[in-house]
C-alpha cells in the first residue's frame, strides 16, 4: 500500500529547481558556460573568479532563456526587475556573495499542467527568477568528515534559473511527475539538457505533513542530493513515511534541512550552510536594474517553439495517433522531430508511429542509442516504409532489412533493391510454389479440407519459407483457399 | 574587542540621526544615474589560464585550491 | 624649474621636440623618490624596470611617431594602490593582499598605458580607502610635504604627497567620500572626482560600489583635465560606466567664470569652519567675483543627514566588497588553519585593521534583517533626497562653490582615537558622492602656512563647468608652482 493510502495526513510538497541555461557564456563574464570535463581551474576570469577589481556585466542570454521559460510557465512578467547580492560565506563562493535575485525576480506566479497518476494536476510556479552558479567542491567522503576540501571554480558563474513551486503537490509520485514534465518542458524550449546525472538540472524538496483537509502547513523539512527522479521519489517517499511516524507518535519534527542519502536510502539531518542563515540581501550596486517592455515579452512570447502538451494533442488530431502514441513520441522533441520527417516523405502517420516505436526503438534501445543518434535516418526509414506502403516488400522482410541496415548504416530500400528481397506477387511465380507444398505438405492439405484451419498456416508458412519471406501473403493464401476448395470457404 | 564595541556604539548613535529625515515621498537610490538594460551579448571570450588564476593562492593541490575542513 | 615642476603640456612639447628624453626624465622622477620620498611616505613600491621600459618605448614612439605622439607619451605617473596593475604587487594599503599580483590591469591603468604613460610605482593610501587620514594604511604612513608631522589627506594621500613633491607628473586616486578631494586641499594640488560612472572601475578595488570614483591628481587644473580625458569613457567591462561624450574638459577651460553663476550652500558654512580656512574660501569669493562670477546662496537642507547616510552606505556595501577577501584565492592566508572557520576568522582579522574591522562590522549590522529597514534602506532615501537638493540647486545655478573641508591638515594622531571625528573631515565632500555628481578641489591659499582647497561642484557629467571654475581661480592666485618645503629637499 502506497504510504499516503493508509494515513489521515496529507503531504504538502513543493518543489525547488535550478536549471542551468544553455547559454555559451557565463552569466556575468565570457567564459564558457559548458565546463563539463575541463580541467579544474581552466574556465576563469577575473570576475567568476572573484578577483578584487572585477564587475559583473549581464548576460542578455540569459535574460532572454529565463522570460522564455518564464512564459511557457505562464509567468507573469513585472516591468522593473533587478539582481541583489546574496551575502554569505562558502569555499565555492568566490565573490563571498552571489549574485541572484530577491524580491523583484524576472517573473512570478505561474504553472505547470502535468498528468500523475492519469489525472490532470497543476502545480503552481511561485516565481523564476536568475542566478549564477558556484563553483563545486570534492572532498573524500562526506564533508562533514573531511580534513580538507578542494575547490574548482570552472562552474562558478555559470546562468543559474531558480524555479519555485508552490506547496501545491500532494504525494511523492505527483512531485515526480511534475519534475519529468518540468524538465521536458525546459528540453523542448531549449533553455536546459535535462541532466540531472551531471547536475544542470537540480532539484531540492520541501515536504510537510498535514491532516488530511486542513489548511494550516506542518513543519516544513527541505531535502537536497536527490541527483534522479528515482531519488526524488524515493526520498519523498521515505520521508512521508518517517515525518508520518513522527507525528503519530506524538513526537515534533524540526524544521531542517535533510540530504538524501543514496547509498543508505534514507534522509540524513545536514548541518547545512543555510541554518539561520541571514544573506543580508541588498541591491547589487554594480548592477543597473532591467526594464521589460511589453514588446520584448510579447517577442519573446512569439519565440516559444511548440510545447510538450500542445504537441501531444496535435499528433493525436493531425496524425491520428492514440494517446500513448502520442505521448511516447512527444516525450522528447528529438522523438517527434523525427517522426515528423518520417511523415513528411510521405509514410502514413499510423504506419511511421508504429515502426518508430516498435522495431526501430527495439533496435535502438538494444544498442543503448537514441532514434536520431542512430545509422537509420529518417529519410531511410521512410524510404523503407514506403516500400511497405506500396508492398514492394513484405512486413517480414522489412524488419529484418532495419534490422541489417541498422548495423551497417546501408540504405535499406537500396538493399532489398540491390538483394532482389521485394515482394512477389506473380500470382504464376507463387502458383508454383503453392503447388510444390500441396504435394510436400498434403497431410495438412487435407486436414485444412477437413475444417481445420489452422493447418493453413503451416501451408503459407511453407511457402513463406521458400520464397524467403518475400511471397505476397494475400496472394498465398487466395491460392490455398482456390485449390483446397471447401464447403462454407 | 570592547573598544571597538564602544566606537560603534557611537557611530551606531549617530548614525540613527537618519531616522529624523523625512524620507517618506523618496524612493530609495541604489544607484545614482538613469541607467537601465545594461547588458552584453552571449558571446565566449578568453579567460585566464589555470597558471594565472591560482597564481595568488597560498595552497593549491593538482589544480585545485585547497581549503581546510569545511564542517 | 626642474622637469617634474613643468606643467604636462609643456613638458610634453619638450618631449616631443627631443629636447629631453622620456628615459631622462623618468630616471629624474626615480632619483627624486629616493632622496625625496623616504621622509614622505608617498611610494608603497617604486617599479623602476617597468618605468624605465616604458620610458624606452615612450621615446621609440616619440621619435617615429613625429610629433603626433599623444600628450601623456612619456609623462610619469603613479597609481593609488587601490588599482589593479598587472604583475606588479597591489595591497590596497592592506596586508589581507600582501603579495597579490593581479593578473590583469584596470581599464584606466590600459588607457593610460595606451597612451605611452611611464608608471613609476605604486601609491600608499587608507586600507580599502577607507579614511581621511592616510592614518590607516597598513604599511607606512604618508606626510604631509608642508609639515611632515601633518596628515596628508585620505584616501589617496600617497596620490596627492607624489604630486605635491613633484616625484610624479599626474597620479590616480579614488574618492568615495572625498578621498581625492580631501588630500588634494591638504597638499596644495588639483583633486578632480569625476561624475560616477564617468569612468571605469573596473580594476579597481572595491570600497562602495555606488559611491567610488577614480580620479586623477596632478599640480595644475589642465593636467588634471588632459588626464580625466584620457581614462573617461564607457567602459563594456563596467556596467554602471555611462556613454557620455569625452569633451569640453579641456575646450571649456579658459572660457572663464563671467557670468556663471556660483552657489554658496549655507549649511555647508556653518559646520565649524576654521577661521583661516573661512579667510581664504571668502578671498576665493571675492576673486571669483571679481573676474565676472555671481555669486548666490543656495540652500542643501539634507545636508546634516548626508553624514549618516554615508557612513551606512558606504560600510554597508564595503562588508560585501572585502567578503571576497578569503586568504584562499590570494593573500598570505593563514595556513595552519584546520578548518575553515578558523582560517577566514584568522586571515580577516590579522588581515584587516581596525577601521576596516569598524566598517565591516556596522555595514554587516545595517544590512540585517531587522536593521536593513531603519539603515540601509533609510540612508538610500536619504540619499534621494541629497540628490534633489542638489539637482534643485543646480537649476539656481551653474556650479556650487565651497571650502573642501572644515580645516586644513591636522596632526598624526589628532583624530585617530575618535572615529566621528575623522568622519566629520568628509562633511563637506560626501554629498557629492552620495548624488554622484562631479568635484574638483583647487589650491586657493594657506591657513597658516597649511594649503587649504576651494571645492567646486557641478551637475551629474558636469566636470567642464568645474575645472572652468577651478581653472579660472588658478589663474588668478598663482599657487600652482609654490612648493612645498619638502620638495625642495636634496638637490
Amino acid at each position: 500500500m502506497s504510504p499516503e493510502a493508509q494515513s489521515p495526513w496529507e503531504a504538502v510538497i513543493g518543489l525547488e529547481v535550478h536549471a542551468q541555461l544553455l547559454t555559451k557564456s557565463k552569466m556575468f563574464c565570457g567564459c564558457r558556460a559548458d565546463y563539463l570535463g575541463l580541467p579544474p581551474n581552466t574556465n576563469t576570469c577575473p570576475v567568476c573568479l572573484g578577483l578584487p577589481g572585477a564587475l559583473p556585466v549581464i548576460n542578455a542570454e540569459g535574460i532572454r532563456l529565463t522570460l522564455r521559460t518564464a512564459l511557457a510557465l505562464n509567468c507573469e512578467i513585472p516591468e522593473f526587475t533587478k539582481f541583489d547580492r546574496k551575502n554569505y560565506f562558502y569555499p565555492d563562493l568566490p565573490k563571498g556573495y552571489q549574485i541572484s535575485q530577491y524580491d523583484l525576480p524576472l517573473s512570478l506566479n505561474g504553472g505547470l499542467e502535468f498528468e500523475a497518476d492519469g489525472k490532470a494536476v497543476r502545480g503552481g510556479i511561485t516565481r523564476v527568477h536568475l542566478e549564477e552558479d558556484t563553483g563545486t567542491l570534492h572532498h573524500a567522503g562526506e564533508i562533514q568528515n573531511s580534513a580538507f576540501s578542494l575547490v574548482d571554480l570552472n562552474r562558478a558563474g555559470v546562468p543559474l534559473m531558480e524555479i519555485v513551486g508552490e506547496p501545491d503537490l500532494r504525494s511523492p509520485a505527483e512531485a515526480r511527475a511534475y519534475l519529468v514534465a518540468l524538465r521536458q518542458l525546459l528540453i523542448y524550449i531549449g533553455v536546459n539538457d535535462g541532466n540531472m546525472e551531471e547536475g544542470s538540472l537540480r532539484c531540492d524538496a520541501n515536504i510537510s505533513l498535514r491532516p488530511a483537509g486542513a489548511d494550516a502547513l506542518g513543519v516544513k523539512v527541505e531535502i537536497k542530493n536527490m541527483n534522479s527522479f528515482r531519488s526524488v521519489l524515493r526520498a519523498l517517499e521515505y520521508e512521508t513515511v518517517r515525518q508520518r511516524e513522527v507525528l503519530d507518535s506524538g513526537g515534533t519534527l524540526s524544521q531542517e534541512t535533510r540530504g538524501w542519502s543514496e547509498l543508505e536510502q534514507r534522509t540524513v539531518s545536514q548541518r547545512s550552510k543555510e541554518e539561520a542563515q541571514e544573506y543580508r540581501y541588498f541591491p547589487e550596486p554594480d548592477l543597473p536594474p532591467l526594464l521589460i517592455s511589453r514588446a520584448q515579452v510579447e517577442a519573446v512570447r512569439a519565440g516559444l517553439p511548440e510545447l510538450p502538451a500542445a504537441r501531444r494533442g496535435r499528433f493525436q488530431s493531425q496524425y491520428g495517433l492514440a494517446d500513448e502514441q502520442a505521448l511516447l513520441l512527444t516525450a522528447r522533441p528529438a522523438d517527434s522531430q523525427y517522426f515528423e520527417e518520417v511523415v513528411s516523405r510521405g509514410v502514413t502517420p499510423q504506419l511511421a508511429a508504429n515502426w518508430q516505436l516498435g522495431d526501430l526503438q527495439g533496435l535502438c534501445n538494444a544498442a543503448n542509442q537514441e532514434v536520431e543518434k542512430c545509422r537509420i535516418s529518417p529519410k531511410a526509414l521512410a524510404e523503407l516504409l514506403q516500400m511497405v506502403q506500396s508492398q514492394e516488400v513484405t512486413g517480414k522482410v522489412a524488419k529484418e532489412v532495419l534490422a541489417r541496415a541498422f548495423e551497417t548504416g546501408a540504405s535499406p530500400a537500396e538493399m532489398i533493391r540491390d538483394q532482389g528481397l521485394g515482394q512477389v506477387s506473380d500470382v504464376d511465380e507463387i502458383g508454383a510454389l503453392v503447388d510444390r507444398v500441396l504435394v510436400d505438405k498434403a497431410k495438412a492439405a487435407s486436414d485444412f479440407q477437413a475444417g481445420n484451419d489452422r493447418a493453413l498456416d503451416s501451408l503459407v508458412g511453407a511457402v513463406m519459407a521458400m520464397s524467403k519471406g518475400r511471397a505476397k501473403a494475400e496472394i498465398v493464401n487466395r491460392l490455398f483457399r482456390e485449390r483446397l476448395p471447401r464447403p462454407g470457404g | 574587542m570592547e573598544k571597538l564595541a564602544a566606537q560603534l556604539e557611537v557611530i551606531v548613535a549617530a548614525v540613527g540621526k537618519l531616522a529624523l529625515a523625512d524620507t517618506s515621498s523618496v524612493e530609495a537610490t541604489a544607484q545614482v544615474g538613469s541607467l537601465r538594460n545594461v547588458t552584453r551579448a552571449d558571446e565566449v571570450a578568453p579567460g585566464l589560464s589555470a597558471d594565472e588564476a591560482l597564481a595568488n593562492a597560498s595552497v593549491q593541490v593538482a589544480g585545485f585550491l585547497r581549503v581546510p575542513a569545511i564542517q | 624649474m626642474t622637469l617634474l615642476e613643468e606643467p604636462i603640456r609643456e613638458l610634453s612639447r619638450r618631449l616631443r621636440a627631443g629636447e629631453v628624453s622620456a628615459v631622462e626624465l623618468t630616471q629624474e622622477a626615480l632619483a627624486r623618490a629616493d632622496q625625496v620620498d623616504a621622509a614622505l611616505g608617498a611610494f608603497l613600491r617604486l617599479t623602476p624596470a617597468l618605468a624605465l621600459e616604458a620610458a624606452a618605448a615612450a621615446d621609440r614612439r616619440l621619435r617615429d611617431d613625429s610629433g603626433e605622439a599623444p600628450i601623456l607619451c612619456g609623462i610619469p605617473v603613479a597609481y593609488k594602490d587601490v588599482l589593479c596593475t598587472k604583475g606588479v604587487e597591489t595591497t590596497a594599503g592592506s596586508q589581507i593582499l600582501r603579495g597579490f599580483v593581479p593578473p590583469y590591469s584596470a581599464t584606466v591603468v590600459d588607457r593610460l598605458t595606451a597612451l605611452g604613460v611611464v608608471p613609476l610605482g605604486k601609491l600608499n593610501c587608507d586600507e580599502f580607502a577607507m579614511g581621511s587620514s592616510n592614518e590607516n594604511s597598513a604599511y607606512q604612513v604618508t606626510r604631509n610635504p608642508w609639515d611632515p608631522e601633518r596628515v596628508a589627506g585620505g584616501s589617496s594621500g600617497g596620490s596627492a604627497v607624489a604630486v605635491a613633491a613633484r616625484l610624479a607628473c599626474a597620479t590616480l586616486g579614488s574618492d568615495t567620500g572625498g578621498s581625492i578631494r580631501l588630500p588634494a586641499s591638504f597638499t596644495g594640488v588639483v583633486g578632480v572626482k569625476p561624475t560616477y560612472g564617468r569612468v571605469s572601475r573596473y580594476g579597481l578595488i572595491a570600497f562602495a560600489s555606488s559611491l567610488d570614483q577614480i580620479g586623477p591628481l596632478a599640480k595644475t587644473v589642465e593636467d588634471a583635465a588632459l588626464v580625466l580625458t584620457a581614462i573617461a569613457g564607457q567602459d563594456p567591462r563596467d556596467s554602471t560606466s555611462v556613454m557620455a561624450p569625452v569633451e569640453g574638459f579641456l575646450g571649456e577651460l579658459r572660457k572663464g567664470v563671467k557670468g556663471l553663476r556660483l552657489g554658496i550652500p549655507r549649511e555647508y558654512l556653518e559646520v565649524g569652519l576654521d577661521p583661516g580656512v573661512r579667510a581664504v574660501f571668502e578671498r576665493s569669493v571675492k576673486t571669483l567675483e571679481g573676474t565676472g562670477a555671481v555669486i548666490k546662496e543656495v540652500s542643501l537642507p539634507t545636508t546634516e543627514y548626508a553624514l549618516s547616510a554615508y557612513y551606512v552606505i558606504a560600510p554597508a556595501e564595503v562588508s560585501s566588497n572585502l567578503a571576497r577577501m578569503d586568504g584562499v584565492r590570494f593573500g598570505p592566508g593563514f595556513p595552519e588553519a584546520e578548518t575553515l572557520r578558523d582560517a577566514y576568522e584568522h586571515s580577516r582579522h590579522d588581515g584587516f585593521g581596525a577601521e576596516v574591522r569598524r566598517r565591516v562590522t556596522l555595514g554587516t549590522y545595517a544590512l540585517s534583517s531587522g536593521y536593513y529597514d531603519a539603515y540601509y534602506l533609510n540612508a538610500q532615501k536619504v540619499r534621494t533626497l541629497v540628490a534633489q537638493d542638489f539637482d534643485r540647486a543646480f537649476a539656481e545655478v551653474d556650479a556650487i562653490i565651497s571650502p573642501t573641508a572644515p580645516t586644513a591638515a591636522f596632526r598624526l594622531g589628532e583624530r585617530t582615537a575618535d572615529p566621528m571625528a575623522m568622519y566629520a573631515t568628509d562633511i563637506l565632500t560626501l554629498p557629492a558622492n552620495l548624488a554622484g555628481i562631479s568635484g574638483v578641489s583647487v589650491p586657493a591659499g594657506f591657513a597658516q602656512g597649511l594649503p587649504v582647497g576651494l571645492q567646486v561642484l557641478g551637475p551629474y557629467l558636469g566636470e567642464a563647468t568645474c575645472l572652468r571654475v577651478a581653472q579660472s581661480l588658478e589663474s588668478e592666485v598663482e599657487l600652482w608652482n609654490k612648493l612645498p618645503p619638502l620638495a625642495l629637499a636634496a638637490p
